[in-house]
């Protein structure tokens, strides 16, 4: 609201508040201004006006609205995107749509292992809910408080980095069907859930007589749709945990025992990290076993064993913790932000190519580092591989700044560093997982021109107006 | 923008990921000012941060809406707790509360504050306290209890503006005296000469009144020679403990909890009656979050024949905060309504099946007695306080 004169600034406040109600709709500067933050290094754009709808309905009036008007939308869920809010100059008389309320776990069907939810409900509140149950989803670690279960399922390929596999997008395995606003605000619901695109009212598998089309939704950084419901498998909660860690000397001895861990059947482990933080000489293996207690007791006897064997020394308990508490774990935003401001540089890779494709970009880094005069200022690294099932390697290297001693010409430089890192992995057999913000820029940059003319045929299909989400994947 | 500049580390140290904004097992925000508020970002503490690096990096300048933003927090610490960004030495490293505090002593300076702050620092500085009441009514509560104005005894029971003036405060200053005469405790009191001791203004970021406010006190102290306080409000022992230096290592402070935990432990106060009711715990930020102490009221409760100690879910370094703090017990920036935090807060304490909502604060107190009130819990979730509860218990 434009204080001096009493009127409202942006021109669809008064039919956006017959939708929502008044107390939910806001363009005073100081709620809008709020929206820009969210875990990048780079601040976004001003929206013109905050909503806050109560249900898929709403939205779908809401995008209605902004199809007539031809306003830009920007959905928001938990604001964890590493990637960032987008930074078209469409953003400025945007509408922003929260979606905090929608916020309602719909079912949790213990027969049938589903649990229902909407998408804007925070995966920490989803967990315990199931998790009071007996019950387990597969969800993230990165940062889990924060993440909405929408911005999820949007974001990197369809999951962060869940706490039992290890490795990004896996959410999306277990993703059952999704309930979606499309951008003409017509209400989809793909694969299963109530009232289904093969009107059952409830159907139990993500292709229900068609193709696919749950997973175009999924890591499309919502330009496709803004994801209202969406329906998970449950799994038993593992009645046994087991972790801990092993060091290794050598580097080579280390690949040699991750490599024999990863071809054992079963696996040994649910979770594996080769992980090297800055404090430590040595590379470690840690490892998380979930299952049946004597299963537990089996595996973990079996891996101590191939460890040993392979030349690797036990850790205590204590220093495991620790050593993995520099990469993750439930509060990692607390390590995290304990350490500064971070860069990521973390790609899958063929598991035959990884280690060399490691080696070459921590080369490329320590390089580039240097050139731009920062190399003396990371206050943390933590260099880690982590298997993406049996065939692919995430090859990572974690780096933290204290953001308040670097210069803006320096912060600049390490943006550069980071474009220049994803045409490096590019070059050298890798892909990139960033389906958020900015990086869906990076990322599209490298589609082929025959993948890009798809892509677009599908937006420009969906989208017209081209109101959702604007500027993400340079479409 | 002086004071928020000292800040600036902490602003941009956060990573913003929000984690701020709610604790792992509760889809309800912690945050007072957020649950209260109609939800948007702004009123998070990681949305409060954005706003501060706005105002560094000259995309905002403090305004009114600011101004009413920002009195709204209560000071409570569950933001900074929840963040856990820690230097090695466990010190906080960002602190959302503190980056208010630096933005309302900026809005001190610039003359911003909203009126009702402005009347808030208006009384304390008239009239020594923020109810706008004469110094001579302030040892009223009292008259007939025998109490001694202090000269040379073991402690300094220092009342504070709560207990000397508010209703509900009056009655726990009253049961504290009495049950301090009980356990033969040698204390007595400065009456007239007491004076605000100054937590909600410093908090308030009015750091020059209270510096003036800190002065008077401490040499009040002095000239009598007083080497121990017990404090009935946790807000003063917080001010006590934390931000008056000149009192450090020359005075012991205490909060009456921990003075009535170690009488029982004595065997100084005898419990004999029986309390026969349910009772759930309120543990205050000040005393609590702020200050670590959980134990004692619960030790004191736990002494207690027939007192069914049931916890909230929220409880010890979770709790939420019941809204008074941050000087909002005077300047009500929070509001009230349904979701206001005292109001979530009884509904809770009602939920364990409680009768007795149990609190160490007069603030607490008198919010949760008018919250039950207004969710029309009387008669079926009574608030005291752990002094009253334990005086029922130990008269014959």
């Amino acid at each position: 609201m434009n204080r001096e004169t009493g009127e409202h600034r942006h021109p669809l406040y008064e039919e956006l508040a017959a939708i929502v109600g008044e107390e939910h709709v806001s363009d005073r500067e100081i709620d809008r201004y709020a929206y820009i933050r969210t875990p990048s290094w780079v601040l976004g754009r001003v929206p013109g006006l905050v909503v806050k709808p109560a249900d898929a309905q709403q939205v779908s009036e809401i995008m209605k609205l902004a199809n007539r008007t031809k306003t830009p939308v920007i959905p928001r869920g938990g604001g964890a995107s590493l990637g960032g809010f987008p930074l078209s100059d469409e953003v400025e008389r945007s509408i922003l749509i929260d979606l905090a309320r929608l916020n309602r776990i719909l079912f949790i069907d213990h027969e049938n292992m589903v649990v229902g939810a909407e998408c804007g409900v925070s995966l920490s509140h989803l967990s315990t809910e199931v998790g009071k149950k007996k019950l387990h989803i597969h969800t993230v670690d990165i940062p889990q408080y924060a993440d909405s279960l929408g911005g999820v399922l949007s974001g990197f390929n369809g999951g962060g980095c869940p706490s039992d596999y290890a490795t990004t997008g896996e959410a999306f395995h277990f993703l059952l069907g999704l309930e979606v606003v499309l951008p003409s605000g017509e209400i989809l619901t793909t694969g299963a859930g109530s009232g289904t695109n093969i009107k059952q009212a409830q159907a139990a598998d993500r292709t229900p007589g068609s193709p696919d089309m749950t997973g175009m939704f999924v890591g499309d950084a919502g330009v496709f749709g803004i994801k209202t419901k969406a329906y998970l498998k449950l799994y038993p909660r593992a009645a046994s945990l087991a972790y801990g860690a092993f060091a290794f000397e050598d580097f080579e001895a280390m690949k040699a025992v991750f490599w024999k861990l990863m071809e054992t059947d079963p696996l040994y482990y649910t979770r594996l990290v080769a992980i090297k933080p800055q404090w430590r000489d040595t590379w470690s293996l840690f490892y998380v076993i979930r299952d049946a207690e004597e299963l537990v007791r089996f595996k973990a006897d079996r891996l101590a064993a191939l460890c040993t064997e392979g030349g690797g020394e036990k850790v205590t308990n204590e220093l495991a913790r620790k050593i993995i508490s520099s990469f993750s774990g439930r509060q990692l935003g607390k390590s995290y932000a304990s350490r500064g401001k971070f860069l990521y540089f973390e790609h899958p890779m063929k598991k035959g190519e990884a280690v060399d494709y490691f080696l070459r970009q921590e080369a490329f880094l320590d390089r580039r580092f240097k050139e731009a005069g920062v190399e003396g200022l990371i206050t943390d690294r933590v260099r880690y591989l982590v298997p993406k099932e049996r065939h692919m390697i995430l090859v990572g290297d974690l780096v933290f700044w204290d953001v308040t001693t670097l210069s803006a010409e320096q912060v600049e430089r390490l943006a550069r560093i980071s474009h220049e890192e994803a045409e490096h992995v590019l070059e050298n057999g890798g892909f990139l997982e960033q389906h958020q913000g900015l990086e869906t820029r990076i990322s599209a940059s490298y589609w082929s021109e025959a993948y890009r003319a798809f892509m677009k045929s599908i937006k420009k299909a969906l989208d017209p107006n081209h109101i959702l989400n604007p500027g993400l994947w340079r479409l | 923008m002086d004071h928020l500049l000292r800040e600036k580390f902490g602003v941009y140290r956060c990573d913003g990921f929000g984690i701020c904004r709610g604790g792992y097992h509760f889809k309800v925000s912690p945050c007072p000012m957020f649950v209260g508020s109609d939800g948007f970002e702004s009123h998070t503490p990681r949305g409060v941060i954005t706003i501060a690096r706005g105002i560094l990096e000259g995309s905002l300048a403090y305004t009114k809406e600011i101004a009413d933003l920002v009195y709204r927090c209560t000071m409570c610490g569950n933001c900074r707790l929840l963040c856990g960004a820690e230097y090695e030495d466990g010190g906080p490293m960002i602190d959302p509360a503190g980056v208010l505090l630096a933005m309302r002593a900026d809005l001190v300076e610039n003359s911003l504050v909203p009126p009702p702050v402005r009347d808030f620092f208006k009384n304390v500085h008239r009239y020594g306290n923020p109810f706008g009441e004469p110094a001579e009514e302030r040892g009223k509560w009292g008259e007939g209890l025998g109490l001694e104005e202090y000269e040379d005894h073991d402690y300094l029971f220092y009342v504070g503006c709560e207990g000397s003036y508010d209703e509900r405060g009056k009655r726990m200053a009253v049961a504290l005296s009495r049950l301090m005469a009980l356990g033969g405790v040698s204390f007595g009191i400065l009456g007239e000469k007491e004076l605000c001791e100054g937590n909600e203004v410093r908090m308030s970021g009015e750091t020059g009144l209270f510096q003036w406010l800190a002065d008077r006190l401490v040499l009040r102290f002095t000239e009598r020679g007083v080497r121990r306080i017990v404090t009935l409000s946790p807000h003063a022992y917080n001010a006590f403990r934390n931000d008056y230096p000149a009192l450090a290592g020359g005075c012991e402070v205490v909060h009456y909890t921990q003075l009535l935990r170690d009488l029982l432990r004595a065997g100084r106060l005898r419990p004999l009656r029986e309390l026969g009711a349910r009772v759930t715990y309120h543990d205050p930020c000040f005393l609590g979050r702020r200050n670590e102490e959980y134990d004692a009221p619960r030790e004191i409760l736990r002494a207690l024949q027939g007192a069914d100690l049931i916890e909230m879910p929220r409880t010890r370094e979770d709790s939420l905060c019941c809204g008074g703090g941050g000087g909002n017990f005077f300047t009500d920036m929070l509001g009230g309504g349904e979701n206001s935090p005292s109001r979530m807060r009884v509904r809770e304490a009602h939920g364990t099946g409680a009768q007795v909502l149990v609190v160490a604060c007069p603030v607490c107190a008198k919010m949760f007695e008018d919250a039950a009130a207004a969710e029309g819990l009387d008669g079926a979730l009574a608030v005291r306080d752990v002094s009253e509860v334990l005086l029922q218990c130990c008269s014959g």
